[in-house]
């Protein structure tokens, strides 16, 4: 390990597209802060994430491992949902725990319900905190600071039963300018080398967005796209042209309010000089593919995210693939070592799944092959990047040597789950001795 | 990185199964198998099985947030 381990921050921002990131689409100039800081460090123009969703990437990309197959759980079971991540967080190890003990301080700020005690995200944090209305970790004051949610909360709460359904609405407020004031605290009071991550919701639909960041939404056209894009997926009715627009303006200010929460967490922890990393868990589709939102597709506008390492030594960008399932490896790289390594973590063929496994794409820069088992689909990112025709027909050799990949990738799945009921076969018996 | 020595007959048995997989070499697979005993020891000596239960509320989160099939 490094003599002086640096600090590092790790910032996670929930459905950030990549093409709405400067440093990586020049035509977007959302991101101030985050293309600077990009482009003074290391940035990633592919970096792939292993799932469209966040139960089916962060829970990857905390381990380094894909989630196993089991007969446990179903999609209509959220309990079983999080019960299945719960398993796989208890089974490997997580990238917390691998710095905790290189003895790194560790605490986060973490907004997504799927990353929360129940699921075992809690192993390697010294110090846990679940930002939500029911959280045993903070006070739900510290959800948002917008004056509607104040009032409503206080309003509604008081109320008997829930009217208007409010419990189930509280997320959406889910803002960090509302408990920026506690890891601000928090650093503050962290003994060096420190791991913070911070988890932040603010580009999760339904993109509401406090004034301060809102450069394009009126209030009410923010609210309006949320409800009219809520109607659309509860009537499975398709969206009017306009209601499109107001959700592609609502989510752009979405992203500057995320660009704002890094240059203010940026100038908070620079007295600390951290290696700081930057990424979003899985993109968002905003119409393509008659999409909007995250669901379990495998497209481009779902897998490709945005990452940067600032501060770690380094100035250059990496055009080669990288998968965030490389990222505890890139972490405890930064952690031990004084030199750091852009392309160590790179691969040629970048595997993703959706949560339920049922189907899976591989990717190597130009091509992409998604497979549900029957029906294989390639996709010519050079000539094709929005992935509207199938070119499977046109060249069988690519399909056949991608799916040589795919079919590696499973036989390795299988045999890692043979190793993992084995262990726990084995471990059953030592605790039962 | 420490090296671990093991006998030429486990490193075939080893080489066997990692033949048609993603791991580079029997030196990674054995320590994925490693890593995953002594995680599940410490596990095990630390609270045991997941939690089964949620909270009240975590329901309404994931709803809210669109991650509930219908």
């Amino acid at each position: 390990m490094a003599d002086d381990p640096q600090n590092i921050v790790m910032v996670t921002a929930d459905s950030l597209r990549a093409d709405h990131c400067g440093f990586i689409d020049s035509a977007s100039s959302l991101t101030p802060t985050i293309d600077r800081l990009a482009e003074e460090g290391v940035s990633y123009s592919e970096a792939i994430a292993p799932g469209p969703r966040t139960p089916s990437s962060v829970p990857v990309l905390f381990t380094g491992e894909f989630m196993s197959d089991d007969e446990e759980w179903s999609m209509a079971d959220w309990q079983g949902r999080q019960s299945r991540i719960g398993r796989h967080m208890q089974r490997f190890t997580h990238v917390s725990e691998r710095l905790q003990r290189r003895g790194y301080e560790t605490a986060t700020f973490t907004t997504n319900p799927w990353t929360t005690r129940e699921s075992n995200f809690h192993h390697g944090f010294d110090d846990f905190n679940e930002i939500s209305a029911d959280s045993p970790d903070i006070d739900s004051k510290h959800l948002s600071d917008s004056t509607l949610f104040t009032i409503a909360d206080g309003g509604l709460k008081s109320l008997p039963g829930d009217p208007g359904g409010w419990n189930s609405k509280k997320e959406w407020f889910s803002q960090w300018t509302g408990y920026f004031d506690l890891i601000e605290d928090r650093i503050e009071s962290l003994s060096e080398p420190f791991f913070l991550w911070v988890f932040v919701l603010d580009s999760h639909q339904p993109y509401i967005t406090p004034r301060a960041y809102r450069e394009e939404s009126a209030a009410w056209e923010m609210y309006y796209s949320i409800l009219r894009y809520w109607y659309g997926e509860t009537n499975d009715a398709e969206l009017p042209n306009r209601a499109s627009e107001l959700i592609g303006q609502a989510y752009r200010d979405a992203v500057r309010s995320v660009d704002g929460f890094v240059d203010a967490l940026t100038s908070a922890v620079e007295p600390y000089d951290p290696a700081t990393v930057f990424f979003s868990d899985h993109g968002e589709a905003l119409g393509e593919h008659g999409n909007f939102g995250h669901e379990q597709t495998l497209y481009e506008e779902n897998l490709r995210v945005p990452l940067f390492v600032h501060n770690a030594g380094e100035t250059v960008t990496v055009d080669e693939q990288l998968p965030l399932r490389s990222l505890p490896e890139l972490l405890c790289d930064l952690a031990d070592t004084t030199s750091f390594d852009p392309e160590a973590h790179t691969r040629p063929f970048v595997v993703s799944h959706t949560e339920n496994n049922a189907t899976k794409s591989v990717r190597a820069s130009r091509w992409k092959l998604v497979t549900d088992g029957e029906r294989k689909r390639l996709f010519d990112l050079e000539v094709d990047p929005k992935e509207r025709s199938d070119a499977a027909a046109s060249y069988p050799e690519v399909v056949a040597s991608l799916t040589d990949v795919l079919d590696r990738h499973d036989v390795t799945q299988a045999e890692k789950e043979t190793v993992g009921d084995a262990v726990s076969d084995l471990v059953t018996g030592t605790t039962n001795l | 990185m420490t090296d671990l020595s093991i006998s030429d007959e486990l490193a075939d048995r080893i080489d066997a199964r990692v033949e048609h997989t993603d791991f580079e070499s029997p030196a990674e697979y054995a320590e994925f198998v490693l890593s995953e005993v002594v995680t599940r020891v410490e596990r095990d000596s630390e609270s045991g099985e997941p939690s089964e239960t949620s909270r009240e509320g975590v329901e309404d989160r994931l709803q809210s947030l669109g991650y509930l099939e219908e």
